[in-house]
C-alpha cells in the first residue's frame, strides 16, 4: 500500500469500492461520453464526485490497455493508466479488475458502439 | 414544533441542537449536512422535515441542496417541498410524457421532423390509426417508463428491460447541473435527447444558468472541437440542445474547458 496521496480511493469511497461483488453474468454498458465499457457491479451507489471521476479514469485505462480503445490524439492514455497502476498498487478488490479480456459478444458490442453514427441521440 | 423521529435515526442529526433553540439556520444546516450522509430514505424524510421547518420558521423561503446546505430560494408560493425534492432527486418509477414518435422499417431510428414532413407532417401521422400507419410502413414508438434512482451525489434514470440505457447527473455545490453520462441503450436513434429531457423532468431538474458536460473524450467530438467546429454543432452539443429545447430552455453560449482528461462543455442557458 502506498502513501495517502497515492491512494485512488479513500474513506467512504474506499469502503464502497471494497464492498462491491463481482457478478460474472452481467452485461456491459457503453459510455458515449468517454468510449468505454463498464459493468453495473463496478459502480457503488453513494460514491462521491471525486470517486466517480476516479472510476471513469479506471474504465478509460482498462479500455485503452486491455480492450483496444484508441483515445483521441489530444489525450494521453498514461493519464488514465497511471491511475490504474495506482489502484493496483493500492490493492483494491474492484470487480473491474476481473474484466481485462472481453468475451466475443462484449467485443462485438464494443465495436458496434464505437462505430455508431451518433452515440448520443 | 417537535423534533420528528427520522426512522429511529434522529440522534446525531443535529436534532439536539434544535431542541436547545440554537440559531435556526445553523441548526437546520447541521441537520441537512448530517442527513446528506445518510441513506436515501432517511435523506428524503430529513429533507421534507427541514423544508417544513424552514417553511414554518423562516421569514424567507429556504431550500436544501444535495450536500446539505440550506440556501435561500425565490418562490412564488413558498413551494419549498417542491424545491427540496428537485434538489435531492427522486426514486421510483416515472412515466415519460407522451411524445408522438414513429419508427420506419429498417434501422432502429425514429423519424426526424423533416422525415415526418415527407409523410404529411406530425399532425397527420398523429391522427392516423395503427393500421393506417402500418399501411405506409410506420409504427408508433413510445418511450418506456423510467426507473429513477438517487444517492448523495448523483441522480440517475434507467429503463427497465434495457440495462444499457442510462442517465446520470449531479448537482455541483453552486447549483450547476453536471451531466456525467447519457446512453440511450437499445432505444432507437433519435431518442437520446428525449431521454435526457425526460430524465431531467423526472427528477424535477430544470437547469437554470448553465449545464456542465463533464470529461468528454468521444472520438469525434474532440477532433471536431480542435478543428474549430463550434460545440453546438458537434453531435453531443446538438443532442443536449435538442433535449434542453424539449424543456423550453435555449442555450445562449457554449464554453469549453480543456483538461488532461478531455473537455468540459459548459452550456449557458436562457
Amino acid at each position: 500500500m502506498g502513501t495517502d496521496t497515492d491512494l485512488v480511493f479513500k474513506g467512504k469511497d474506499l469502503d464502497l469500492i471494497q464492498s462491491l461483488v463481482y457478478e460474472p453474468s452481467l452485461e456491459p454498458m457503453y459510455c458515449s461520453f468517454r468510449m468505454y465499457l463498464h459493468w453495473p457491479d463496478e459502480l457503488p451507489s453513494g460514491i462521491s464526485t471525486e470517486g466517480y471521476e476516479s472510476l471513469c479514469d479506471l474504465w478509460t485505462a482498462r479500455a485503452c490497455r486491455y480492450h483496444g480503445l484508441t483515445l483521441p490524439e489530444s489525450l494521453n492514455p498514461a493519464t488514465f493508466t497511471r491511475v490504474w497502476d495506482r489502484a493496483i498498487a493500492q490493492g483494491l478488490l474492484w470487480p473491474g479488475f476481473q474484466r481485462l479480456e472481453l468475451g466475443e459478444a462484449d467485443k462485438k458490442y464494443f465495436l458496434e458502439m464505437l462505430k455508431q453514427e451518433n452515440p448520443f441521440d | 414544533m417537535t423534533v420528528e423521529n427520522l426512522g429511529g435515526l434522529a440522534v446525531g442529526f443535529g436534532a439536539d441542537r434544535l431542541a436547545k433553540s440554537v440559531k435556526i439556520t445553523e441548526a437546520l444546516e447541521t441537520l441537512g449536512t448530517e442527513a446528506s450522509a445518510m441513506g436515501s430514505g432517511v435523506r428524503e424524510k430529513a429533507s421534507k422535515l427541514i423544508s417544513r421547518m424552514a417553511d414554518e420558521l423562516m421569514p424567507q423561503s429556504m431550500g436544501v441542496t444535495p450536500d446539505g446546505r440550506l440556501i435561500p430560494i425565490k418562490t412564488d408560493a413558498g413551494k419549498i417541498d417542491d424545491f427540496a425534492a428537485k434538489m435531492v432527486g427522486r426514486s421510483g418509477e416515472y412515466v415519460p410524457e407522451h411524445k408522438p414518435m414513429f419508427l420506419a422499417p429498417g434501422p432502429n431510428k425514429v423519424l426526424s421532423k423533416r422525415e415526418m414532413e415527407a409523410f404529411g407532417g406530425l399532425k397527420k401521422l398523429e391522427a392516423m390509426s395503427d393500421g393506417e400507419l402500418a399501411s405506409i410502413g410506420l409504427r408508433r414508438y413510445e418511450m418506456s417508463k423510467l426507473r429513477l434512482e438517487s444517492d448523495e451525489f448523483s441522480l440517475q434514470a434507467k429503463v427497465p428491460g434495457d440495462h444499457r440505457a442510462w442517465f446520470r447527473a449531479s448537482v455541483s455545490k453552486d447549483g450547476t447541473l453536471v451531466l456525467t453520462d447519457l446512453s440511450k441503450g437499445a432505444m432507437p436513434d433519435g431518442t437520446g435527447a428525449y431521454f435526457l429531457a425526460e430524465a431531467l423532468k423526472a427528477h424535477n431538474l430544470k437547469p437554470t444558468g448553465k449545464i456542465f458536460l463533464k470529461n468528454i473524450r468521444e472520438k469525434e467530438t474532440l477532433p471536431a472541437l480542435a478543428a474549430g467546429v463550434s460545440p453546438e454543432h458537434t453531435k453531443i452539443g446538438r443532442c443536449v440542445t435538442k433535449g434542453l429545447k424539449e424543456l423550453g430552455l435555449t442555450p445562449t453560449a457554449f464554453k469549453l474547458v480543456e483538461t488532461d482528461r478531455g473537455i468540459d462543455i459548459i452550456i449557458e442557458l436562457r
